[in-house]
C-alpha cells in the first residue's frame, strides 16, 4: 500500500511533470500513439466488419485472420520493424494498430450479423436497397456491439501503449515504467501506471458517453429487456386454430 | 538473420527482466539445495553471460553441480537477488560492483579507491557477511560514451569534458539505469559537473549502438569491450577526468558456497582472462552468433590444452 502512496507522491510532485522527460510531454505522447493507433484500426477494421457482417462472406476466413493477428506478439512486430529503422515511431503506431484491429473487425461483423433477420426482412419488404438496409437498420441496431469492439480495442492499446518506453525510447507511459523498474524507483513504475489505468477509466467513460448520445434509444432499451416472444404469451392448451389467429369455424 | 536473433534475444531479455521480480518460493528452493549446487546467472549482455557461462563450465568440469538461471536486469536488480540467495554466483566488476554496494541501506558513499587492490580491501569490507567476491582478473571493461561521426564532427568532440560543455544541445541514449547512477550516470553527470542533457533515452543494451549509428541519438552509454562500437563505426570520448575507476572482472559468490575448491576453481578462471581474450569472446557471440555457452566451452578447451 505504502508503494501506492509513493506513487501518488511521485505523481504530485510538480518537476516530475515539466521537460522533455516529464509526465506532461509522455502523457500527451502516450495518448496520441494510442489515439491515432485506433482511429487507423478503426477505418480499416470497420468496413471489413461490415462487409463481412452484411454478406456473411469471409467470416470464417477474417475470423481466422483476426485471431492469427491477436497471436502476433505486439513487443515482437516493434522489434522487428525497429532494427530496420531505430528509434522510428512507425513500428509502435503499426504494432499497436494490428493489436486494435482484431477487437474492431470481429464484433463489428458479429452487431451486423446478429441483427434481427426478420427486420431486416422488413426493411427489404418496404423496398430498402442493400445499402439503405446496412446503414438505416443494420448499422444503428449493431452500433452497441460495435462500441464494445472499439472501447475494448482502446482500453488494450492505451495500455500497450507503454512499450512504446520500454528499451525503444519512444516515450508514451512506459518509459517511466521501463526506466522506474531498473533504477529501483518504485515510485515512478507506481504512479506512471496509475496513470495508464487512469487513463484507460477516462477514455472508457468518455466512449460510453458517446456511446449513449449516438446509438438510439430504442436500440439500447431492447439490448437490456428484450420483447418477450408471442407464442409465450398465449397458453400452449388452446387449439392450434385459436393460436394461428383464429381463422377456423 | 542476425536482426532477427538479436530481436528475439532482445524480446526475451525484456520478458525476464519483468518475470525476475517477486520469486520466493525459487529463493526457498535454492536454500535447501545450496549445499550441493550452485545456481549461476549473468547480467543482461553478452559479455556478462559469456563470463557466466564460463564460471559454470570451469565448476562443472571440476564436478560442482551447477544451476543456471536465465540473464537477469540491471545491478541494481540481481544484486538484490544475490542478496536473496536466488542466485549465487555472477560475474561483476569491481568499481560498479563496490559503487552499488557502498549505496546500500540508503548510504550516499562513493569508493574512495583508485585501484584495483584498493577496491578489493574496500569491497571486501563493504560487502555483507553473505556475499563475497573472487580474486579479480586483469579482464577489464569499462563504461564509456560513444557518439556518432555527426555529433563528433558538429560539436568537435574528443573528450567528456568536450562533451559536458555542449551537453545542452546532446540527446544521450542508454540504459535506463544510467539515470540514477553517479558519478557515471546523469545523476553523476549533472551534480559533478553541471552538464545537464538535452535529453536521455532509456534504451535497450542491445539497441544502443544502432540508435546512435542511426543518428536517432547522438550519443550513448556503452561497454568498453563492445563489438558494435567498431563495427557500425562510432567514436569513443576520452575519459579525461577520470569519472571511471578500473572495471576489473571478478566472481561475486554468495558465502556459503565459497568453499575452497570453488574459489580454487574461480581464481584460476580469473588468472587466465585479460581485456583481449573477453574481446575476442564477445565478437563471438555478437557478430558470428555463436551462443555464449558455446563460446565459454571452446574457450576453456583452449585453455586446458594450452596449460
Amino acid at each position: 500500500m505504502s508503494d501506492v502512496l509513493d506513487g501518488f507522491g511521485w505523481l504530485t510532485t510538480a518537476a516530475h511533470w515539466w521537460g522533455r522527460s516529464g509526465i506532461l510531454r509522455s502523457l500527451f505522447e502516450h495518448l496520441w500513439y494510442s489515439a491515432f493507433a485506433t482511429g487507423l484500426a478503426v477505418l480499416i477494421g470497420l468496413p471489413i466488419g461490415l462487409a463481412i457482417g452484411h454478406t456473411g462472406h469471409g467470416r470464417f476466413v477474417a475470423a481466422a485472420a483476426a485471431n492469427g493477428l491477436r497471436a502476433v506478439p505486439t513487443v515482437g512486430i516493434v522489434t522487428l520493424l525497429f532494427l530496420a529503422q531505430p528509434r522510428a515511431l512507425y513500428p509502435v503506431l503499426v504494432a499497436l494498430t494490428v493489436l486494435a484491429i482484431p477487437s474492431i473487425v470481429l464484433a463489428t461483423a458479429a452487431g451486423i450479423e446478429t441483427v434481427d433477420a426478420d427486420v431486416k426482412d422488413a426493411a427489404r419488404g418496404i423496398g430498402l436497397s442493400r445499402m439503405q438496409v446496412l446503414r438505416d437498420v443494420e448499422i444503428p441496431n449493431a452500433l452497441p456491439l460495435i462500441f464494445a469492439g472499439v472501447r475494448s480495442a482502446a482500453n488494450q492499446v492505451l495500455a500497450t501503449a507503454t512499450i512504446a518506453g520500454f528499451g525503444f525510447g519512444l516515450g508514451g507511459l512506459g518509459r517511466f515504467i521501463y526506466a522506474g523498474y531498473s533504477g529501483r524507483r518504485f515510485d515512478e513504475v507506481y504512479g506512471a501506471t496509475m496513470l495508464v489505468v487512469g487513463l484507460v477509466l477516462l477514455v472508457e467513460i468518455t466512449l460510453a458517453t458517446v456511446q449513449r448520445l449516438v446509438v438510439s434509444p430504442g436500440v439500447r432499451e431492447s439490448s437490456t429487456r428484450r420483447p418477450v416472444p408471442l407464442d409465450a404469451t398465449v397458453p400452449s392448451t388452446l387449439p392450434t386454430a385459436i393460436q394461428l389467429g383464429g381463422e377456423s369455424t | 538473420m542476425n536482426r532477427i536473433r538479436s530481436a528475439v534475444a532482445m524480446g526475451m531479455i525484456g520478458a525476464l527482466a519483468l518475470g525476475a521480480c517477486g520469486s520466493d518460493e525459487e529463493a526457498a528452493d535454492t536454500t535447501v539445495a545450496a549445499a550441493k549446487t550452485i545456481t549461476v546467472a549473468g547480467a543482461n549482455f553478452p559479455e556478462s553471460q559469456i563470463l557466466a557461462e564460463i564460471y559454470a563450465q570451469a565448476l562443472e568440469n571440476s564436478g560442482v553441480r551447477i544451476a543456471r538461471k536465465d540473464p537477469l536486469g540491471a545491478r541494481e536488480l540481481y544484486y538484490q537477488a544475490l542478496l536473496n540467495n536466488e542466485v549465487q554466483l555472477m560475474p561483476e566488476y569491481t568499481n560498479s560492483l563496490l559503487s552499488h554496494v557502498l549505496k546500500q541501506d540508503g548510504a550516499d558513499k562513493s569508493p574512495t579507491a583508485t585501484n584495483v587492490d584498493e577496491q578489493l580491501a574496500e569491497l571486501k569490507a563493504a560487502l555483507p557477511t553473505t556475499l563475497t567476491v573472487g580474486a579479480p582478473s586483469s579482464a577489464e571493461d569499462k563504461d564509456v560514451i560513444v557518439c556518432n561521426a555527426a555529433a563528433v564532427e558538429e560539436h568537435s568532440l574528443a573528450t567528456l569534458s568536450d562533451l559536458f560543455a555542449v551537453a545542452d544541445q546532446i540527446t544521450l541514449g542508454g540504459p535506463p539505469e544510467l539515470e540514477g547512477r553517479s558519478p557515471f550516470g546523469l545523476k553523476g553527470f549533472k551534480d559533478d559537473f553541471d552538464a545537464d542533457f538535452k535529453e536521455f533515452v532509456p534504451l535497450d543494451s542491445g539497441l544502443i549502438a544502432e540508435s546512435i549509428a542511426s543518428d536517432a541519438i547522438d550519443c550513448g552509454s556503452m561497454f568498453s569491450t563492445a563489438s558494435s562500437i567498431t563495427t557500425e563505426g562510432l567514436i569513443t570520448l576520452e575519459d579525461d577526468q577520470k569519472i571511471v575507476p578500473n572495471e576489473a572482472v571478478l566472481p561475486i559468490i554468495r558465502t556459503d558456497v565459497a568453499t575452497p575448491e570453488v574459489m580454487g576453481v574461480l581464481d584460476q578462471v580469473s588468472a587466465g582472462l585479460t581485456t583481449d581474450i573477453l574481446k575476442s569472446l564477445i565478437v563471438k557471440v555478437e557478430i558470428d552468433k555463436q551462443s555464449p555457452s558455446e563460446v565459454a566451452k571452446a574457450y576453456l578447451a583452449s585453455v586446458s590444452q594450452g596449460g
